[in-house]
């Protein structure tokens, strides 16, 4: 039997996990990237950026498009199966993949609500100025320092730094998911310089590629994945599964 | 006769100083402090609600204007209240269980303090039994729930389901908003109303309120 023909279309924030993964991987596996940026713009943008690739796979080269992305907020409601299958993670978002589960991931948030997640893949495409986001900012949140001063003046970007500052002000801890990548070790300590300069406390939570390498391996069942037929579209089910297919 | 049109528009500008002169200049011109708030504030925080909407403004524009009309309305409120003017109604917000971001949450009560209600905001995290306790105790028209994750919208599934157990849910109107909710969870988890954005609180709690 010939090996499954698949193109996973994935967040950059996977890319350390996904190069060790796609060496052993048991499909015929074409990866394809897309920038953490997206993630921090409403959700619309992110959605139309993935149909935009699913809209133009030549689809004749595989047999499956599978998305290394969570629910991310609500960024991938609505978006359309077209002619190929489409394979998604019941996940909430990356840090619930990079645990294994979302049952572990939302343990860990029940046992500290205000708990910031870092992973490699984070820590790699810190902004510049390494200053923390809401993990679901809007426009302009991710504007920094200067752009606020050349947009709205010297006062009102001080008060908007201030105001940005404040959505940190409630977490108590840094957990960083620990996943045998280049270079773990150096990004393990970057992010616990980064508790320690917010004070939080810092905390290495192993991290587990199982949920990942079902994806690329094509072992989809369906209590952890959706898989959308052609023509059909992502919706909210809210239940245990997360998500479920709707017609288009 | 004073020209206030420009409080209107420092707000809408979020003009914080401006606003807030205008406000004492308009007060020492004997202007009345609840038509200032209702002939120019609200209005004005209605227009940022619109471009809101219409991808105008973000939420920068929304901070920085419910910074505006809070300067102003330190300075009115403490003249309704010796006026006897009563609150439109009274809001019980915070965030769910769980839940510990609250920008949202936070421009949702400025909005409703600048629409004329009494706001009781109960921070983060807030537990199910605490919503329950505000109404109980504080007698609150709306419970507004906020939540900013899918990993904690379920939260305001159980807070209904408490208000219900603890038999107020019929005393009370429940609204919810965040960025993972539709309208669609708000009819699932039974709430009264769903708020797309902060921007459109006041109208949504006029709606509920009937």
């Amino acid at each position: 039997m010939s090996r499954q023909r698949l193109l996973l279309v994935a967040c950059r924030v996977f890319e350390r996990e996904l190069e060790v993964l796609a060496r052993t991987a048991k499909t015929e596996l074409q990866l394809h990237y897309i920038e953490i940026a997206l993630h921090q713009q409403p959700g619309a943008q992110l959605r139309a950026a993935l149909q935009e690739e699913i809209n133009t796979v030549p689809e004749e080269d595989y047999d499956a498009v599978a998305l290394g992305y969570g629910l991310c907020n609500r960024g991938l409601v609505g978006l359309k199966a077209h002619g190929l299958p489409v394979v998604i993670p019941r996940a909430h978002d990356c840090l619930g993949i990079l645990l294994g589960s979302s049952q572990r991931y939302l343990a860990e948030l029940e046992k500290q609500p205000g708990t910031y997640f870092q992973s490699c893949g984070w820590i790699e495409h810190l902004p510049a100025d390494r200053t923390l986001r809401p993990l679901a900012a809007g426009e302009g949140l991710s504007l920094n320092q200067e752009e606020l001063v050349a947009r709205y003046g010297e006062e009102s970007a001080q008060f908007l730094m201030a105001e940005y500052a404040k959505f940190t002000q409630h977490y108590k801890r840094l957990a960083f998911i620990a996943t045998p990548v280049a270079k773990a070790d150096e990004r393990e300590r970057k992010a616990a310089e980064i508790a320690q300069q917010q004070g939080w406390t810092f905390e290495r939570l192993p991290g587990d590629l199982t949920w990942l390498q079902r994806l690329v391996d094509g072992e989809w069942n369906d209590k952890d994945f959706l898989v959308l037929k052609p023509h059909e579209k992502v919706a909210l089910s809210y239940g245990d599964g997360l998500i479920s297919a709707e017609p288009a | 006769m004073l020209d206030l049109q420009p409080l209107h528009d420092a707000i809408l500008n979020g003009d914080a100083k401006t606003a807030k002169a205008l406000t004492e200049q308009a007060l020492a011109a004997g202007v009345a402090p609840l038509k200032l708030v209702q002939d120019y504030m609200v209005p004005a925080m209605g227009e940022v609600g619109r471009r809101f909407e219409c991808n105008e403004y973000f939420v920068p524009e929304l901070l920085l204007a419910a910074r505006a009309m809070k300067g102003a309305l330190e300075l009115i409120r403490p003249l309704l209240t010796a006026s006897g003017v009563q609150p439109v109604g009274r809001v019980a917000v915070g965030t769910v269980k769980g839940d510990l971001h609250d920008i949202g949450k936070n421009l949702v009560a400025a909005m409703l303090e600048g629409g004329g209600y009494e706001v009781i905001d109960l921070g983060v995290n807030v537990a199910p039994e605490q919503f329950v306790a505000a109404v109980k105790e504080k007698h609150v028209h709306i419970v507004a729930l906020s939540a900013l994750l899918t990993t904690t919208m379920p939260s305001m599934k159980t807070t209904i389901e408490a208000l219900k157990q603890a038999g107020v849910r019929d005393q009370v109107k429940v609204v919810i908003g965040g960025a993972p909710i539709t309208q669609r969870y708000a009819d699932e988890i039974g709430a009264d109303g769903y708020g797309e954005s902060a921007a459109g609180a006041v109208a949504l709690a006029k709606q509920v309120m009937g």
